[in-house]
């Protein structure tokens, strides 16, 4: 092959990347997963109730993004201003070490709680008890306390690891020599190093 | 002419100043991503074993319909060892549990990704925003359809089986194309070894407001979230005086059954029957015989696990009649396929075809007694099939007639 052959050869690949925006085996890649999953959603066709699956499958998608995400989101603002107060807002200040932990070890029992209850709302709320009842023998009318009880748990775990870690803080520094000393309603631990990923 | 130079970007999300974590980081993503590379890659292998272990290929075992060619990866569904579909099964469903909330927060991380201007950069930048529906929605949906079905909440109206089974090829072709692509990068990411040509990290907010978690946190928060819904879930599959802990799964908590009952009597519509109940086998010749011809029969005791598609178990000690004995009384001499029917009329369990590795094995039994007692109705009474290894619904209960492939 002449020298020239092989220069158009190369310069045949960046055109295709050009136009396509990436490799050749990206887009075989997409194609074949392309078949893959149509051939799947044809199966679904065949299904008696076709629309069904495909609206459940979009509403899947959107309930998240466009929906549950502004609710947890905004939620979570006012667990962080009713901590921070106006500093939650000012983007030139910055939130001390103990109120970044008083929001997490909220943030933390609040989001399971949540979860918890997200997952398994049919039983809590005993939404399917005559289909579970026709199974096992049984009722859903156990699920509410017992989720109860999680929530009561986490909250209290949670407080109560905060509550050590706060004596654990005053301890050390009233053993730590007098320079360092502060008073022990504001004990000082030395933060951990958060972002150090910021270039 | 660029599509950017026609199309304004829109306020709001579709500016980058708009999302003020401090939090978001490509690092994040990564780690998240990661962590759900193993438990999806399980959750797939046992989802897809779970399909073969009800011998779908046999008559009257397929639960999804036009499924012809995805047949071409199934396998005689093996006897030994005995806790093969209590694993499979526990793994599938706690680990889908498991993943619930890590999957959240990575869709968190990667919301703002949503919202990028322009929204279409090139053919190959268009196909991938089309594989993302197949990744994010087939995730959303198989999680989503998999606890209503563990909850016994049918609200979707369609079959179970068939929408889980395609859901989730739509979501590996997502799945594989995702990884294929991101994966050298999430481990370049997490190392800090990323590339001039990575770019710059776009998930990082440019006007952060104060951080009040470090992304250190964020991590944390998904793994230990995860753990914890886990862990209030898998006492349901360990069984015993663990199932007490799992406060928040289907079949356990404080006060539920060690042994659990996924068709009472009642729903199955099979009355207590007495002396006159008969059971039928069908061989080279047909034999009719009672319980009391059966107890009289050389009894075998054998400690199984039953467990459900829906993630829980419990191991039982069985006692009764090998299947292969009671073809012998039929003329047979060595193991072949089987049919097993219920006096149970209506419902998709009340029959079961087994291969002959099932029949063969010497632990498949028509069982008459559980823990050295008679069965209860519920559990089966006057005779019940526990299988090796098997689905629970295949462990058919009331059963009436055996007819062995001749």
């Amino acid at each position: 092959m002449s020298e020239r052959a092989q220069g158009e050869g190369r310069r045949r690949l960046p055109s295709f990347r050009h136009a396509y925006g990436a490799h050749p085996a990206h887009l075989l890649l997409l194609i074949v997963a392309a078949a893959v999953a149509g051939w799947a959603v044809l199966q679904w066709l065949h299904a008696p109730t076709p629309v069904r699956l495909l609206v459940w499958f979009g509403a899947a998608v959107i309930g998240h993004d466009l929906i549950a995400f502004p609710i947890y989101t905004a939620l979570d603002r006012l667990l962080v201003r009713a901590i921070a107060g106006s500093s939650a807002a000012d983007a030139a200040a910055s939130i001390s070490h103990w109120r970044r932990a008083a929001i997490n070890h909220i943030r933390f029992p609040v989001l399971l709680s949540g979860l918890l209850l997200l997952m398994w709302y049919p039983l809590i709320f005993k939404r399917s008890n005559g289909v579970y009842f026709a199974a096992s023998g049984q009722h859903q009318s156990r699920y509410l306390g017992n989720w109860l009880l999680a929530v009561a748990l986490l909250f209290g775990g949670s407080l109560l690891i905060l509550l050590l870690r706060l004596a654990r803080a005053v301890q050390r520094s009233r053993t730590l020599p007098s320079p360092a000393r502060t008073s022990a309603s504001e004990p000082t631990e030395e933060p951990p190093a958060h972002e150090t990923n910021q270039p | 002419m660029k599509v950017s130079d026609i199309m304004k970007r829109p306020p709001g999300p579709f500016h980058a100043s708009f999302w003020k974590s401090s939090a978001r980081a490509r690092r994040v993503t990564a780690a998240l991503g990661l962590i759900l590379l193993p438990m999806l890659t399980i959750v797939i292998v046992t989802g897809l074993l779970s399909y073969a272990a009800y011998n779908p290929r046999l008559p009257g075992n397929d639960n999804v319909r036009h499924v012809g060619f995805l047949h071409f990866y199934l396998f005689d569904w093996p006897v030994t060892p005995s806790w093969l579909y209590r694993l499979n099964q526990g793994l599938h469903v706690a680990i889908g549990v498991a993943l619930v909330p890590i999957v959240l927060i990575k869709l968190w991380s990667v919301l703002p990704r949503l919202f990028e201007w322009p929204p279409v950069r090139s053919p190959a930048h268009l196909l991938e925003r089309i594989s993302l529906l197949a990744l994010v929605g087939g995730i959303l949906f198989e999680l989503v359809t998999g606890l209503l079905n563990i909850s016994y909440d049918y609200i979707f109206g369609f079959s179970f089986y068939t929408a889980h089974l395609y859901g989730a090829i739509v979501f590996i072709a997502g799945f594989v194309v995702h990884v294929s692509l991101k994966l050298r990068l999430a481990y370049r990411s997490v190392r800090r070894r990323e590339r001039p040509a990575d770019g710059p990290d776009e998930l990082a907010a440019p006007e952060p407001r104060p951080s009040t978690i470090s992304r250190r946190g964020v991590v944390a928060m998904a793994g230990g979230s995860s753990l914890v819904v886990a862990g209030l879930y898998v006492g349901q599959t360990i069984g015993g005086p663990w199932r007490a802990t799992a406060l928040l799964a289907p079949r356990g908590g404080p006060g539920s059954p060690s042994f659990p009952i996924n068709r009472t009597a009642r729903t199955a519509r099979v009355p207590r029957v007495g002396e006159e109940w008969r059971l039928s086998l069908v061989g080279s010749r047909t034999v009719t015989l009672s319980r009391a011809d059966l107890l009289a029969m050389p009894q075998v005791t054998a400690q199984l696990p039953i467990a459900c598609v829906e993630g829980w178990s419990s191991v039982q000690t069985w006692t009764g009649v090998p299947l292969l004995a009671l073809g012998r009384s039929v003329g047979l001499h060595g193991p072949v396929g089987a049919y097993v029917e219920s006096l149970e009329k209506n419902g998709a369990y009340r029959h079961v075809s087994l291969s002959h590795r099932q029949v063969g094995a010497a632990h498949t039994l028509l069982a008459l007694k559980c823990a050295g007692k008679d069965l209860t109705l519920d559990h089966g009474y006057p005779a019940r099939l526990i299988i090796p290894a098997a689905p629970g619904v295949h462990n058919t209960k009331w059963v009436s007639k055996v007819t062995f492939d001749v």
